[in-house]
């Protein structure tokens, strides 16, 4: 009996302290605040795309290209500008 | 391939919807060379200013070899003459006075001690999860391992509302609840770097809060803290119920004399219920950043994901 309680007991504690989406979420501490913003942005070497001088309109760049004579390179997405999503 | 693309072409990122409807001299240019895609899949193309399409995209070098090869009236600069009378009719751009906030979305996970590292290929599954139509998450891991990229604006008439009369230290309120709903609705989804859809477009007003603090008040300057936490879920996912509980926490400051927002970050930290398109099966944190761009190039007035279908329904919030 007791060996049984002792495992419910055990299962209670595991539901409890089991992080679920659906809990509340921790505060965020102050001072963790610096790291973590620089932490989840672009880091070096990624999303080189946005080292690029991309122009969003593309009627001037087009002017752009005949002005300068080069060709136009054209990333587009199907429901918005690459970007701004990828 | 940065510093080859820079130096030989004009480089343009546009939304394939606009450029293919659009009713002037660049909207034939698009019909004619069919240089955006005109499916559901993003496209690259490398186009004349004079109209012809220059070959396979996928080898840069072949395609300077074609551009080489056109007659000079065709290269030379300022030989090739495009525009007409007609209105233009231009891609979207933030209005006058929004704050443009650069947004990056990052998958994470947690050492053995609790603390937050990037993930690895290992992270994702292989093969993909049953009910998922999205290929071998770890073989795509390089992509899903780096920030998703977006955009917030925050109308003039919201981050004003924002700004406290006169503050005193430790005064707090709520920031305006379009704003709110605006950072629920749109910009905590963990779709983005995924893909387009988004999920939690139907939040409503008890599904996160958001309050401003004063942290300091001088003659020149407010320094605010912006503190929240949000409770986002979507029953329809692949692999089930997707969910998102971030806390939220951030810093603004305004400039009194200026009267101008010249700093504003924040933060979203908090466990994602599995990841959309069956990436990551599971309970796994994701990181939102959100970051203030005094002053955008081009390529940051993007308009918003959340605001590529109906702008007006995203800058003008419905609060419901």
């Amino acid at each position: 009996m007791s060996r049984k309680l002792f495992a419910f007991v055990l299962l209670l504690c595991a539901c409890v302290s089991t992080p679920t989406a659906a809990q509340q979420p921790q505060p965020i501490p102050a001072k963790q605040f610096d790291g973590l913003h620089a932490m989840f942005k672009t880091q070096p070497g990624e999303s080189k795309f946005w080292k690029l001088p991309w122009m969003i309109q593309l009627d001037e760049a087009i002017e752009k290209g005949a002005a300068e004579g080069k060709p136009i390179f054209v990333w587009c997405g199907a429901g918005g500008a690459p970007v701004g999503v990828c | 391939m940065v510093k080859f693309l820079e130096e030989h072409f004009v480089l343009a990122t546009v939304d394939a919807r606009h450029e293919r409807s659009r009713k002037d001299w660049a909207g034939d240019f698009v019909r004619k060379t069919r240089c955006v895609t005109f499916t559901a899949s993003g496209r690259k193309c490398a186009v004349t200013a004079g109209g012809k399409v220059l070959g396979n995209i996928h080898s840069l070098k072949s395609l300077e070899k074609a551009w080489k090869a056109l007659p000079k009236s065709e290269r030379t600069p300022g030989a090739v003459k495009v525009g007409d009378r007609r209105t233009i009719d231009r891609a979207l751009e933030p209005p006058k006075g929004v704050l443009v906030l650069r947004t990056y979305t990052r998958q994470l996970e947690r050492k053995d001690d609790g603390t937050l590292r990037y993930t690895t290929p290992e992270d994702y599954p292989a093969p993909e999860p049953a009910g998922t139509r999205s290929g071998s998450p770890r073989r795509e891991a390089a992509r899903f391992r780096e920030a998703g990229h977006d955009f917030l604006w925050i109308p003039p008439s919201e981050w004003r509302a924002l700004i406290p009369k006169s503050p005193r230290v430790g005064d707090r309120g709520p920031v305006p609840v379009t704003l709110k709903l605006r950072v629920l609705r749109y910009h905590l989804d963990p779709e983005r770097g995924l893909g387009e859809a988004q999920w939690f477009t139907r939040a409503g007003l008890d599904d996160g809060s958001l309050d401003w603090i004063v942290e300091s008040a001088s003659p020149k300057k407010v320094r605010l803290r912006l503190e929240g936490h949000a409770t986002l879920r979507h029953k329809g996912g692949r692999l089930g119920p997707t969910a998102y509980t971030p806390s939220l926490l951030g810093y603004l400051t305004y400039d009194i004399r200026q009267r101008q927002v010249i700093d504003l970050k924040m933060i979203a930290l908090g466990n994602v219920l599995n990841t959309p398109r069956g990436v990551r099966p599971g309970l796994h944190p994701l990181g939102i950043t959100f970051e203030l761009v005094p002053d955008p190039v081009e390529a940051e007035q993007v308009v918003p994901r959340g605001g590529r279908d109906n702008v007006e329904r995203y800058l003008n919030i419905n609060v419901r």
